[in-house]
């Protein structure tokens, strides 16, 4: 018994002195972690340590960070992730109390094209290979602009401003965007276009086959500014391919919604949306894709997309006609394709002249095979040809649409007045006797080379 | 500057200040415009140079081919080739070398003349601005 008290006494001892060491490990472990809260505290409020001094920046008052945090946020949301050309976007989102959507902008990020355009007052040549091959910014039709004329604000109807400027034949966009203050939605071309290539063009640089002396890119940000909207325009050119009125409906609640029909020939891949409702408060840009699936294609220098079976079908009707009127098929198919596809007329004349390459080889192959080439006559004319051959494309990148469709018109006149010359009554007869001739020579030229490959 | 051209056993005199002009200025517009230029080349050489249709069917073609060849080539470093459209148009074109000849017989070349002048000057005043 008295075993069992003396080994309970010591039990009881140990269980006392455990017990204690236990209550000593307890408050170290509390006084860490009390230090360790208070280190934290302490340098979370040390400046040295905070995020504003880390980033160089001066800590922000308060008040002003309380702003930020709840600054008015613009949603967007397309009902859809993949669309195809031609069909209708519907726009939802969610604006804040008292707000209103005034402008959506709608841009191709990953299609981008090549644009170029002459200055015609300073003779300056821009060049840029980043811009987006579709772009447009629906304005609400309700919306009044504010403009700002020295000093007081005039309002105006954007529809009377669009009007004016749909109006107009002669436009420029930064003139538009800043009466229609669809300038505050025109976000996203800045940020795709990295530099634009510039160009000072003279005579004795034309001469010489180069677009101009180079000049430094632009890279600052408000003259890439400007000049990606005007690069856009000649890209573009009509007001409605750029900009359009929409109804842009925002509800009490704050929420809006508005549809937008992409065009049958969207380019594809990936495009953002972004919601504007002034300069300051705007939607984070919201992706959606656009699909081109076969038998629709994309044309990548071109820009656009179209079913490939049309452009086909006149090439060959085109093409067809062209080789029985003995004229070639160039001359109607170009303008088509530029009145019919809106195809930039640079790319038409870069894509089409050299579909004939083929058939002229293949046409001079054959006529030096009967020894029916004056070589003399065909190189030197045909040097003074290469020449030409050499400044006409450097000239299709300095006129405008305009003037391109001017002397293509000319061009084709004089053409029509030629054939209409070959089918007067003199003309047939003289050709019948030319044509008897020419089918002599060519007899006599066939013989005589199967006479020289005989003997040899 | 006159140029003596000997052809099959004859000899012709050609005016080269004209052909070699007249040549460039007909490059300069068909390349500008992205077609061959062969309709204005054979009068040029037929009626202003007054060489035989027989000297020029051939010559002429040659002389064209130094043009389209320079002018796509131009047209191809400066980025305005679209290999697709090309294809496309190609196949078009090659196409239509093997069935116009098959309807060209059944077809009187001077109505289809008279249709083409009817068809170029109504696109010609469109593209003028004449016609809307």
């Amino acid at each position: 018994m008295q075993d069992i008290g003396i080994q309970f006494d010591a039990t009881i001892g140990k269980k006392n002195e455990e017990v204690r060491r236990m209550g000593k490990l307890k408050l170290k472990q509390c006084l860490l972690v009390f230090f360790s809260v208070f280190l934290l505290v302490l340098f979370s409020f040390t400046p040295s340590f905070s995020q504003q001094k880390q980033e160089g920046q001066a800590p922000s008052p308060a008040g002003e960070v309380k702003k930020e945090e709840g600054a008015p946020k613009v949603v967007v949301k397309v009902d859809k992730q993949t669309y195809r050309g031609g069909e209708t976007i519907r726009i939802t989102g969610q604006v804040p109390p008292g707000m209103k959507v005034n402008f959506i902008e709608i841009t191709a990020v990953d299609a981008k094209v090549q644009v170029s355009r002459l200055d015609r007052k300073d003779f300056m040549f821009y060049l840029s290979r980043e811009i987006p091959a579709f772009y447009h910014i629906v304005i609400n039709e309700d919306y009044v602009a504010k403009i700002d004329k020295n000093g007081t604000i005039e309002e105006k109807p954007v529809k009377d401003v669009y009007a004016k400027f749909l109006a107009a034949k002669r436009w420029r966009i930064g003139e538009f965007l800043r009466e229609s203050n669809a300038d505050m939605a025109f976000i996203t071309p800045p940020q795709l276009v990295s530099e634009i290539k510039v160009w000072k063009t003279t005579v004795s640089r034309a001469i010489i086959g180069m677009r101009g002396e180079p000049q430094p890119a632009l890279t600052d940000k408000r003259e890439v500014r400007r000049e990606t909207a005007r690069l856009i325009q000649t890209r573009f050119r009509e007001l409605p391919r750029i900009a359009s009125l929409s109804k842009i409906t925002t509800n009490e609640d704050g929420t809006f919604e508005a549809t937008f029909r992409l065009p049958d020939n969207a380019p594809p891949r990936t495009y953002t949306i972004v919601a504007v409702v002034n300069k300051d408060v705007k939607s984070d840009p919201v992706n959606f894709t656009v699909d081109v699936s076969f038998p629709k294609v994309y044309f990548p220098v071109a820009g656009t997309s179209t079913n490939v079976f049309g452009p086909l079908a006149l090439a060959l009707a085109v093409c067809t006609f062209g080789v029985l009127m003995g004229a070639g098929g160039g001359f109607i198919l170009n303008p088509l394709l530029i009145l019919i596809y809106k195809i930039p007329h640079g790319v038409v004349a870069g894509s089409v002249m050299p579909t004939v390459l083929f058939s002229q080889a293949s046409g001079i192959y054959n006529y030096s095979r009967i020894g029916f080439i004056s070589w003399k006559l065909g190189i030197t004319v045909g040097i003074f040809m290469a020449l030409g051959g050499f400044f006409g494309p450097l000239l299709n990148q300095f006129v405008t649409l305009e003037e391109y469709k001017f002397v293509f018109g000319i061009v084709l006149l004089i053409l029509a007045a030629l054939m209409f010359w070959q089918t007067t009554p003199g003309y047939i007869e003289k050709s019948k006797k030319e044509k008897a001739i020419l089918e002599e020579f060519k007899r006599r030229a066939a013989a005589a080379k199967a006479a020289k490959e005989q003997k040899s | 500057m006159r140029m003596t051209i000997e052809f099959w056993g004859e000899t012709f005199q050609a005016n080269m200040l004209i052909g070699c002009i007249g040549g460039f200025i007909i490059a300069v517009a068909a390349s500008l415009g992205g077609f061959g230029g062969g309709p204005f080349v054979v009068p040029m050489m037929t009626v202003i140079m007054g060489l035989p249709i027989y000297v020029v069917v051939g010559s002429s073609l040659l002389a064209i081919f130094f043009n389209t060849l320079m002018a796509s080539s131009r047209f191809y470093f400066f980025g305005q080739t679209d290999l697709l459209l090309f294809a496309i148009m190609a196949i078009g074109a090659v196409s239509a070398g093997f069935i116009a000849p098959r309807i060209s017989k059944r077809l009187s070349p001077i109505w289809v003349k008279r249709v083409a002048v009817i068809g170029c000057t109504y696109l010609s005043l469109k593209l003028i601005g004449v016609l809307p």
